[in-house]
């Protein structure tokens, strides 16, 4: 373990270097292959303990230490964290680029766009062409992303989907305990503060992906979990999301069948009747009475069952209004005329 | 005028009295027909402004590579400590899988199914897509894309697919990608190629030619897994026509376009297959080469019916049909040295011509020849008996190779001019 401190915390100081030093300009091909080298090696430390709290706890120590120390010696040091060990190559080609001393050779290194042999493969021996790469791959996807119509949630969201019930599956199974796998998802709600659509999309494509083992089980279970305890979170989804998709969770999962359900009727029963419009009208939310019809509607062809659920208990409520079959009287009575239709 | 700033002494103070200046000395230096005298050019104006234009670039090249627009996709990948070059490559698959791509042709139908609904694809989006995919045909990502737009029925591929994406596709290093990612296309290359390379009429230099257009040498000589492919192509052929002497021929000439390309590519393979013009390097490496081949063909003898030998002797025939200059080498050196190591020769010799014989009936057959033959080039003109390919073969050397005089030679092979048909197949 004290090998591994040590490697890290001088890959740590690697960076510092190839941001802030001069000595960059006498770097040389090899150099800055080995550089990437040791930033590859922290991709696989953080890959390797990321969901280890004890070692995890140890290597932050270390990293606070030997940024502390770095930082009197460099004022102008950024401090590297944990999760910043997982992206080391990016920060290590952001220093390097940043650097004005890096030599001309080396840029044009790594904007080799000759297209390599072997592109299959982890793909990741060889530094020659790594930004064009980068470049490549991004632009790619930038220009599909305006072409293709996403059939769901996108692929963006999709491999984000991914991505999260892979960190969660192994948060929940190394850690062995649901609390680091909470913690790791509160962070990322403080994240993503500003821009809670992306989080209802990723969560969407999250509990979407296909669980084959018990590991992916458990985390969709605990996903869905945690959106029964973050009711904020549930209640934009279901607002922002299309009718499709949800209708597609809610198939997938009873638990998110549930929530959206109730979602629906609270939000029906929080409806006013406005004469002037002669429509339903929540004061809070955006989603209108056709909204309400439309997610309904989508649900049951996907969940037939639901359909005699949801209509015996709106009959039961439109009752309980004095059952007129008037409209504007109850909204239950005027949601169901709404399906009959 | 580069002139006006000599008398400056300091750069900044330059640089305030003409504020553009750096901008027009940037824009200069992307000129190529703009030229400095040898005074000039290492002015520290110039050099500043070099630098300048350095730093600029790079600044724009860091944002190209590591600048993300969409935050929140940032965000993600900063939490989840995701690598930007893995995320995008997994985000490339995804929209390339069959899933993302189909619905993308084909907006309307979400079971798709090429075979079934051709009438519902609209050649707009097809020609869109070829247009938006034409540069990434290289991608190996992509190929499941080009596969899929390649295989629209064929009314769509005419009116569909953009100029350029076909344009692109014609490319050598296109190609190339593709036959790597699409088995179905490479199969379709080699057996065309076979097919019309074994055609009626086809000689040795139109063999050849053909060989070196099809770039499939140079596919097999840049990427294992092509040459693997296209030799159990060839495996096959060859298992269905042993006795096809066409067959033989096009492996022969395409193993040579082979390793010229590999010869290219990794220039020491040249000596593992040729040892130049040595006779003594030559005899024994055949010498050898036969005497492995016959300790390998005897234990197929003892256990008789094992697929594991069997497939063995294959093997090692079908290296020998692809070495074929070697054969040739034998039948060569069978005429120009002794008897004494006519027995090994021989048995490369008929081994080749037929494989699958007994080994015995083969070291009969080829003696008796070799014999007919050696008395009647020692001799002169004979009467001539019926003649079997193996024989033919060492007629054919022994005229080229043997002692005696040209005239003599040509009069014994025009005796036997009933088979100058099928000494054609040879020559």
């Amino acid at each position: 373990m004290e090998a591994v401190l040590k490697n890290v915390s001088s890959t740590v100081e690697l960076l510092a270097v190839s941001a802030h030093s001069g000595e960059v300009s006498q770097w040389g091909e090899q150099a800055v292959s080995r550089a990437f080298h040791w930033a590859r090696y922290c991709e696989h430390i953080h890959a390797r303990f990321h969901s280890n709290p004890p070692i995890r706890g140890v290597l932050e120590k270390q990293l606070q230490l030997t940024n502390h120390r770095l930082r009197e010696a460099l004022p102008e040091h950024k401090a590297v964290y944990f999760r910043d060990l997982g992206r080391c190559q990016d920060l290590l080609l952001l220093c390097l680029l940043n650097n004005s001393a890096l030599p001309s050779s080396i840029m044009k290194m790594l904007f080799d766009t000759r297209i390599s042999v072997n592109v299959t493969g982890s793909g990741y021996e060889d530094v020659r062409g790594l930004c064009s790469q980068i470049i490549q791959y991004k632009s790619a996807c930038k220009v599909l992303h305006h072409l293709l119509e996403p059939p769901s949630v996108g692929a963006d969201a999709e491999v984000q989907g991914e991505m999260l019930m892979e960190r969660l599956g192994s948060e929940l199974s190394q850690s062995g305990h649901p609390r680091w796998a909470e913690d790791f998802m509160s962070s990322v709600l403080q994240e993503f503060e500003g821009t809670a659509e992306h989080l209802c999309l990723v969560t969407a494509a999250a509990l979407l992906t296909s669980a084959d083992s018990a590991t992916q089980t458990a985390s969709q279970d605990f996903l869905l979990d945690w959106l029964q305890s973050r009711h904020v979170v549930l209640q934009h989804m279901c607002s922002e999301l299309p009718s499709k998709l949800l209708a597609d969770l809610a198939k997938r999962h009873q638990k998110f069948r549930d929530g959206f359900c109730s979602f629906l009727k609270k939000l029906a029963s929080e409806m006013e009747y406005r004469i002037n419009e002669g429509e339903w009208i929540h004061t809070d939310s955006a989603v209108s009475f056709q909204k309400v019809t439309q997610h309904l509607r989508t649900l049951f062809e996907a969940c037939p069952s639901q359909r005699t659920e949801t209509e015996e208990e709106f009959n039961a409520l439109k009752i309980a209004d004095g059952d007129f079959d008037v409209r504007g009287l109850s909204v239950w009575g005027d949601l169901l005329m709404a399906f009959s239709k | 005028h580069v002139r006006l700033l000599r008398p400056s002494p300091s750069t900044t103070e330059t640089m305030k009295r003409l504020p553009l200046l750096g901008q027009v000395l940037g824009r200069l230096c992307w000129n190529p027909y703009v030229t400095a005298d040898g005074e000039y050019i290492y002015s520290n104006i110039f050099f500043s402004s070099h630098n300048l234009i350095k730093y600029q670039t790079c600044k724009v090249l860091c944002r190209l590579t590591t600048e993300e627009d969409d935050g929140a996709t940032l965000a993600m990948m900063k939490h989840l400590g995701v690598p930007t070059r893995e995320y995008y490559v997994k985000v490339l698959n995804k929209v390339y899988s069959d899933h993302h791509v189909l619905s993308f042709c084909f907006p309307n139908d979400t079971n798709f199914n090429i075979s079934q609904t051709p009438q519902r694809c609209s050649c707009g989006s097809i020609q869109a897509a070829s247009e938006a995919f034409m540069s990434l045909i290289t991608c190996a990502e992509a190929s499941p894309v080009i596969g899929t737009l390649l295989q629209q029925p064929a009314p769509c591929i005419r009116g569909g697919l953009s100029e350029n994406f076909i344009d692109a596709l014609h490319s050598e290093e296109v190609v190339i990608s593709l036959w790597c990612h699409s088995l179905p296309f490479l199969e379709e290359a080699v057996l065309s190629l076979l097919d019309s390379a074994t055609a009626a009429g086809s000689t040795p230099d139109k063999i050849k030619e053909q060989v070196t257009k099809s770039l499939l040498p140079k596919a097999c000589a840049q990427h294992c897994s092509i040459f693997l492919v296209v030799n159990d192509i060839f495996r096959t052929v060859l298992k269905r026509a042993e006795r096809n002497e066409c067959v033989k021929d096009f492996l022969q000439t395409f193993t040579k376009c082979f390793l010229r390309e590999l010869t290219l590519l990794q220039p020491q393979v040249w000596l593992l297959f040729n040892l130049g013009s040595y006779k003594c390097d030559w005899k024994n490496h055949l010498m050898w080469v036969s005497s492995t081949l016959q300790r390998l063909t005897e234990e197929e003898e003892e256990e008789e019916g094992s697929d594991a030998i069997n497939i063995r002797v294959f093997e090692a025939w079908f290296l020998l049909a692809q070495c074929a200059h070697w054969v040739q080498v034998a039948v060569q050196l069978l005429v120009t040295s002794g008897p004494e190591d006519c027995g090994s020769l021989l048995w490369l010799l008929t081994f080749y011509h037929r494989p699958t014989n007994r080994w015995h009936h083969r070291a009969v057959q080829a003696k008796a020849a070799w014999d007919q033959l050696y008395s009647i080039f020692s001799v002169g003109a004979h009467p001539l008996p019926q003649l079997s390919l193996i024989t033919l073969h060492l007629l054919v050397s022994f005229a080229v190779f043997g002692q005696l005089p040209l005239s003599t030679s040509t009069e014994i092979t025009l005796k036997v001019r009933g088979f100058f048909s099928l000494l054609i197949t040879f020559f």
